[in-house]
């Protein structure tokens, strides 16, 4: 009885490396091989092929920006890029790209420098995935309890001592575990950013076209969206401008 | 046998000197008229042994063949030449209008055969008019009797294929000369004159069934330059034309002896022709220059190595027909590391009457500074296929150029200064963004195990499993009957409970009662911490046990000393009142320091 339900709990906790089949690995080694000889139509081709199997990675989503960028597609190229920015915002390979591509858009856009400490808990909360985190959570969870049990039950005065504190710390490593897991999650799962894709976009003063334009936007400028009225969205620059753009011509990240 | 050998020898050398360039040609009109009798000659550069008449099939033959003999011999310097001819005239008829094919004549020379080519003659309708104007004489010259032409071999184009353009006059009039020449300017057109005859030379030629002498003026070779509708302009000049001066018209036969000639002036107009320029398709290589019509190429080095410092250059070579001088050159990608300098460009392309034909060569000539083996990569050339319509690249190999080390030494003025003074910062020669990544790793897109009904339920058994272990633990304790462990845990709890108990005695100043209290917490204490039964309980064993389980020395002769005193104050008469607050407080501390 016991061995079974040791075993279904295996199953159960291995379930995605299941998932991950074959085919879409032989599509993966196919593009790659398609990019390699320089066909980034073909190679665009089989990662959209990926996509639509509803996988998704970080790799996956930088190496169609890539494509894009090859095919001088310069807007779906910065949306794919920071797709994949989404996974790890402290990616070099990542960022760089971005900055690469920036170069071939038109609207040039001051965005404020972070404050550094936030970056560099960025960059802890980035040096492991969230599933990670939350598993290195579940790990540090069992310590605490085993810990637990050591206090309660340890012969010895001092060892039950030691094992409060070791409890203690657990408890603290666990608690942040789970937060970076959280944070990466919902910072994933949120869907305020976007990318103009349409060469020229007009940002109004309001949600109708009778509105008076205030500004225009080009190809692969990145806005933050703070409301919705369909077919709007009022978006706003990294400059504190705002307005209101067709959602036809944005592509939330 | 050998005498055969000798013979055959002799024969084949004397073969050799009479076999010297021999030939049959033909000399014939091609056209003639009705009626009229022309000759047709055969030449035949030596004597021959036989001649074989050529098949005059429909066409009349009025005599021949009549033979002549010509020879000649040349000293010049001191050097001989022999010339020798036969020739076989016939004189020949047409009765009715046509093409007459003549087979070829052949000849025997010296064992071997000749043959001459064929010969078409076409037979057209006489021109009566002409006739008439012979014999009656003329004093008027018409548009149909003399006049000049321009031809294009083609009018339908792309931009850039090359055109021939032919300027001839045709006449049946005899001509004194010409003057006021003027010759079209071809705007729009890149043009070059390829034949320009110094003197005039007639041939006959049949001209809408009738019989005229051309005589070709000029001949161009036109490229396009822009496209649509272009206009070759006319070509004008002024003739004089010989008509007879109109004396008598008695038509005694004097006249025709006596006919006396003037001159007339006629200004010639040749028409316009329209030319339809189309342009290139639009889906030019970016290798394209312009080239158009049949091209080959070719790429290479100078040199395949050489020492640093020293010049060497990529030759690209283009040859064939087409607006070969028009060409550009190509592009060309060294790398950066070379000193490059400007490219030399030699045109041997030739304006012949078949067009523009030749080699276009492009020098690129650059110093490598650095000893190293280079790739060249490899240069496109592209070119518009006149024939089958569409652009056409050409890619040369891919060049190796080793470069050694400079043989002065390196005594460049860069090289001589002293060293890690000419260091140079690493140049960017260009940006790109990063490379794919190539690392295989997917899964379902949003899928986040923090939060996930998985992720609950093993926190859930995690803390199911901690209360399940602490119940067990408790249980396995209680099973065991680990009397001894529970004491062990317990004996700090039992003696702080007597101590407290002693502590009430110690108050209350009932000394016997405080001895028996404290004696027998230390002694439920050493009984239920060391395992012992309360019967082992020597003072010895006490200390053995507890020196066991590693307490000091000294701690555990202290313990000893303190049950002693115990044992003393309860069994003495006095009660020993005097230690108790201080035998209380020894006792604590004793149990404390056990317990840490």
């Amino acid at each position: 009885m016991k061995r079974v339900l040791l075993l279904s709990i295996i199953i159960f906790i291995c379930s995605p490396a299941i998932f991950a089949n074959n085919e879409s690995k032989e599509l993966w080694e196919k593009a790659y091989h398609q990019y390699r000889a320089a066909d980034y139509d073909g190679a665009l081709g089989s990662y959209l092929q990926i996509e639509g199997k509803g996988l998704s990675s970080k790799e996956l989503s930088y190496n169609i920006g890539n494509c894009y960028f090859k095919k001088k597609e310069y807007g779906k190229a910065l949306l794919y890029f920071e797709r994949a920015l989404k996974y790890n915002p402290s990616d070099k390979d990542i960022i760089r790209n971005i900055e690469i591509t920036k170069d071939y858009t038109l609207d040039r856009i001051e965005v404020l420098p972070e404050f550094i400490l936030r970056t560099w808990i960025r960059e802890l909360n980035y040096t492991l995935s969230s599933n990670l985190w939350a598993w290195s959570g579940i790990v540090l969870t069992l310590s605490m309890f085993v810990m637990l049990l050591g206090f309660r039950f340890a012969p010895k005065s001092s060892l039950r001592k030691i094992s409060l504190i070791l409890a203690i710390v657990a408890f603290t490593a666990a608690l942040s575990a789970f937060s970076f897991a959280w944070s990466q999650k919902a910072s994933f799962n949120k869907r305020d950013a976007a990318i103009v894709l349409t060469p020229v976009a007009s940002v109004k003063s309001s949600p109708d076209s009778e509105g008076k334009d205030l500004f225009m936007l080009h190809e692969g400028t990145k806005v933050k969206i703070i409301d919705h009225i369909a077919p709007w969205k009022r978006v706003v620059l990294s400059d504190g401008r705002d307005g209101w753009i067709r959602e036809e011509s944005i592509e939330v990240i | 046998m050998k005498r055969i050998k000798l013979i055959l020898g002799v024969l084949f050398l004397l073969q050799g000197l009479t076999l010297k360039s021999q030939s049959v040609t033909v000399d014939a009109p091609g056209v003639v008229e009705v009626g009229e009798t022309f000759q047709i000659i055969y030449r035949v550069s030596a004597q021959p042994a036989s001649f074989r008449d050529p098949d005059f099939g429909k066409l009349d033959l009025l005599v021949g063949p009549v033979t002549s003999t010509m020879s000649s011999t040349q000293i010049i310097n001191g050097k001989r030449s022999d010339s020798y001819e036969v020739n076989y005239t016939y004189t020949l008829q047409a009765n009715s209008e046509g093409r007459y094919v003549i087979s070829p004549a052949s000849a025997v020379i010296g064992g071997k055969s000749y043959s001459s080519k064929g010969v078409v003659i076409d037979v057209v309708k006489g021109d009566a008019s002409q006739k008439s104007n012979s014999q009656k004489g003329k004093t008027t010259v018409t548009d149909s009797d003399i006049f000049i032409r321009t031809t294009l071999n083609k009018t339908h184009v792309v931009k850039g294929e090359q055109i021939i353009a032919t300027i001839k006059l045709y006449t049946k009039v005899g001509i004194g000369g010409f003057e006021d020449v003027r010759f079209p300017t071809f705007n729009g057109f890149w043009s070059q004159e390829v034949e320009s005859p110094q003197s005039i030379e007639f041939t006959r030629e049949n001209v809408d069934g009738k019989i005229y002498n051309a005589a070709l003026i000029k001949k161009y070779v036109l490229v396009p330059q822009q496209t649509g509708n272009l206009t070759v302009d006319p070509a004008e000049m002024v003739t004089q034309v010989q008509v007879k001066s109109g004396s008598g018209g008695s038509g005694s036969m004097f006249d025709e002896f006596f006919e006396s000639y003037q001159n007339v002036r006629k200004r010639l107009r040749s028409s316009a022709i329209k030319v339809v320029v189309s342009p290139l398709p639009g889906s030019a290589p970016t290798s394209f220059t312009g080239g158009v019509g049949d091209f080959k190429y070719n790429v290479s080095l100078s040199k395949d190595s050489v020492a640093a410092n020293e010049a060497v250059s990529v030759l690209v070579n283009i040859s064939g027909t087409g607006n070969i001088n028009l060409v550009e050159k190509p592009k060309l990608s060294l790398p950066s590391e070379f000193e490059q300098y400007d490219t030399k460009i030699a045109d041997n392309s030739k304006a012949s009457g078949a067009g523009i034909s030749g080699a276009k060569q492009f020098e690129f000539p650059f110093i490598p500074r650095n000893p190293g083996t280079y790739t060249i990569p490899p240069v496109e050339f592209s070119y518009f296929d006149i024939r089958s319509k569409r652009y056409v690249t050409l890619k040369s190999k891919e060049l190796t150029l080793r470069v050694g080390k400079d043989i002065n030494g390196g005594v460049a003025p860069q090289n001589a200064l002293s060293p890690g003074v000419n260091k140079q910062a690493v140049k960017n020669l260009g940006s790109d963004i990063n490379y794919i990544k190539t690392g295989y790793n997917l899964s379902a897109r949003g899928k986040f195990f923090i939060g996930s009904i998985k992720f609950y339920l093993l926190l859930l058994i995690l803390g199911a499993a901690y209360y399940t272990g602490t119940l067990y633990i408790k249980k396995r304790i209680k099973m065991r009957g680990d009397v001894a462990g529970m004491k062990n845990r317990r004996a700090n709890k039992v003696a702080r409970a007597r101590l407290n108990k002693a502590e009430n005695m110690l108050k209350q100043n009932l000394s016997a009662e405080f001895y028996e209290e404290l004696h027998m917490a230390l002694l439920g204490y050493s009984s239920d911490k060391l395992a012992l039964n309360f019967a082992d309980l020597t003072k010895d064993r006490i200390k053995e046990s507890l020196l066991g389980i590693g307490v000091s020395e000294e701690l555990a002769q202290l313990y000893v000393d303190l049950l002693d005193a115990c044992e003393y104050a309860r069994y003495s008469p006095d009660g020993g009142g005097s230690g108790m607050s201080e035998n209380y407080k020894k006792a604590v501390e004793l149990i404390s320091k056990l317990e840490a």
